[in-house]
């Protein structure tokens, strides 16, 4: 899963235009750390699964309605990517649009016109913490190539580039990088989260853990494995069937047309928000639906801390 | 019309519509060949220009030709359904969910209780068990049906029809009754205690009608003996895709789409209580 130190050096420039031969785009953490010349996405969510789409359209004419399915657009598209990333695509929108019969036919077009690659990470930022669930900074894991700028040139591992063997100097930076990020690692949380979570579901401990949340739902936008979605009609006599990001932070998002709403108190919606990530999708998947990637720490405009509340779950029922 | 993709509806006409109360119509339409569906299964009705919404089947399955909605005006899409006329077009996708399991009910003693528009789903099992095909695998029926007022109860013509049959029992009630009415009175889990006669032994209920309806039910159905793996139940939440997916159905890790919207009360024990 680590990289395996079998992997090439090429130089900076080479690695640039081997990623521009087509469609190059990368990630906001990626062209923040990175500074490479392409156009940046916010997470590979916005490719795979936009914001806004439409299904279908319908319209009268005729004196008939007419529905005429708008097929999936498959345009090939290489994208650079943080290893956590890597990981919400792989082990949460992939098991959901891909690992769920029937598969989303929109997603399953984009993921296979998909190149995904991984730009590891040489340093933990203070709202990072992948290692906390199940993922590493170096990983490759789900990434068709794996690069790392190292202080010489990009370590390379992948197919179609070709570059010069490690020199002693760089495999000892390598080396030193590995123990320097094992050292400042955040450490795991512990292995019964997701059964801890689920028994504190009806604690008194959810009002004063969602204490301060605004219910904005910028965390979902922002989230890389938050998928869920609205379907809206958009039109009357001739129009389209939309399909746009969603949010459980919304009162809307689980009211029904009685009016009744399970989830109609922002303390509820948390709480779902905190469960699905770590407690529900691993119970189903065996993976956290959470990759660690910090996003939502790092812009919460109320400084709202998801790695906060999972640990005060955790130690009430320790 | 085109069928193609998981979300694009495939549009047929409205065939008949059946007044059933002042707010809950029942429409006809024709069953494409494609849709195979069992008892218990629901499907997304679109309707052009307004939008979509999941109802579950009140059809049995053994009805070749037609599926039957029934469905009460609520919300923006069932006002709109409310407004349409045989020969209007809507759109159908499904079907979907869990549906009953038919299988594990072979053989059991059968006791249906039903509030309301909640009659809807238990309908197409009813139905479907009564068959003559079928009814020979399953043992005693019971249908305790209730509604606020003898005006709310649906399926009238139905509940004729079954009233009439000698392999089943049917008893009625209504919160509040009229000079006319001779049916029982009262709340559907105080007639359950008092009308069900029998020891619970081999016998599996399925409920579903409004949320404190179902709540009281099983309560009443736990004192008469019944184990929580022997009650079933039909769930609701908002849902959009009805596919897994969408992501609003959930109670817990169930999707009430995919992992319902039968479920049985032991599994409603182990849910968080969010529904």
């Amino acid at each position: 899963m680590r990289l395996s130190g079998n992997g090439v050096v090429v130089t900076r420039e080479a690695f640039l235009e081997w990623l521009s031969r087509g469609k190059t785009f990368v990630t906001e953490t990626v062209a923040r750390r990175f500074h490479p010349p392409f156009p940046s996405v916010p997470t590979p969510k916005a490719v795979l699964l936009p914001q806004h789409e439409a299904l279908y359209r319908f319209f009268w004419a005729r004196r008939t309605w007419n529905v005429h399915p708008l097929p999936p657009e498959g345009t090939p598209i290489l994208l650079l990517a943080a290893p956590c990333e890597v990981k919400a695509v792989t082990d949460v929108l992939d098991a959901v649009f891909l690992g769920n019969a029937p598969q989303d036919p929109y997603y399953a077009t984009r993921r296979k016109n998909l190149i995904l690659g991984a730009l590891g990470c040489t340093f933990f930022e203070a709202t990072c913490f992948c290692t906390r669930v199940g993922g590493h900074p170096l990983s490759r894991e789900g990434a068709d190539f794996f690069a790392l700028p190292l202080s010489s040139g990009m370590y390379f591992e992948g197919e179609g580039v070709s570059g010069r063997p490690l020199a002693s100097s760089e495999k000892e930076e390598l080396e030193a990088l590995v123990a320097d990020l094992e050292k400042t690692a955040p450490p795991p949380f512990p292995e019964k989260t997701p059964e801890y979570l689920y028994e504190a579901f009806g604690r008194d401990i959810w009002e004063d853990i969602a204490w301060g949340c605004l219910n904005c739902g910028a965390c979902t936008f922002l989230c890389p494995t938050c998928f869920c979605f609205d379907l809206a009609l958009e039109g009357r006599l001739r129009g389209a069937m939309i399909r746009t990001w969603d949010s459980c932070m919304f009162p809307k998002f689980t009211l029904h047309a009685s009016s009744h709403n399970p989830r109609s108190h922002p303390m509820q919606r948390v709480r779902q928000r905190i469960l699905h990530k770590f407690s529900y999708h691993p119970l189903r998947k065996g993976v956290f639906g959470c990759v660690g990637c910090g996003r939502c720490v790092a812009l919460c405009p109320v400084n709202w801390d998801i790695r906060e509340a999972v640990e005060r779950v955790v130690s009430c029922a320790l | 019309m085109p069928c193609e993709g998981i979300y694009t509806p495939c549009l047929l006409p409205i065939a008949e519509i059946v007044e059933e109360t002042r707010d809950i119509k029942t429409f006809r339409i024709p069953r494409p060949e494609h849709f195979v569906y069992r008892p218990g299964q629901f499907a997304e009705i679109f309707v052009p220009g307004v939008g979509e919404a999941p109802f579950s089947i009140s059809s049995s399955p053994t009805e070749r030709t037609f599926l039957e909605f029934s469905i009460k005006r609520i919300g923006s899409v069932t006002q709109a359904l409310h407004r349409l006329n045989p020969g209007d077009t809507v759109g159908l996708r499904g079907p979907y969910g869990n549906g009953f399991p038919v299988e594990e009910l072979l053989g059991k003693h059968l006791l249906f209780v039903g509030g309301g528009i909640g009659l809807a789903p238990l309908r197409s099992l009813v139905n479907y068990v009564l068959s003559p095909e079928h009814r020979l695998s399953f043992g005693d029926v019971f249908i305790l049906y209730g509604a606020r007022t003898p005006q709310d109860l649906v399926f009238r013509w139905e509940l004729e029809r079954w009233r009439k049959r000698e392999d089943l029992t049917l008893c009625l009630t209504v919160d509040e009754g009229n000079a006319s009415w001779e049916g029982r009175v009262g709340l559907v889990p105080n007639v359950l205690r008092e009308v069900f006669p029998f020891p619970c032994t081999g016998w599996v209920s399925i409920v579903c009608g409004p949320p404190i309806m179902i709540k009281f039910t099983i309560k009443a159905l736990r004192e008469l003996g019944f184990a929580p793996g022997d009650i079933l139940t039909t769930l609701e939440m908002k849902m959009k895709c009805g596919l897994g997916k969408c992501g609003r159905c959930n109670i817990g890790p169930y999707y009430v789409c995919q992992d319902g919207p039968v479920f049985s009360y032991e599994t409603l024990l182990e849910m968080p209580e969010e529904y």
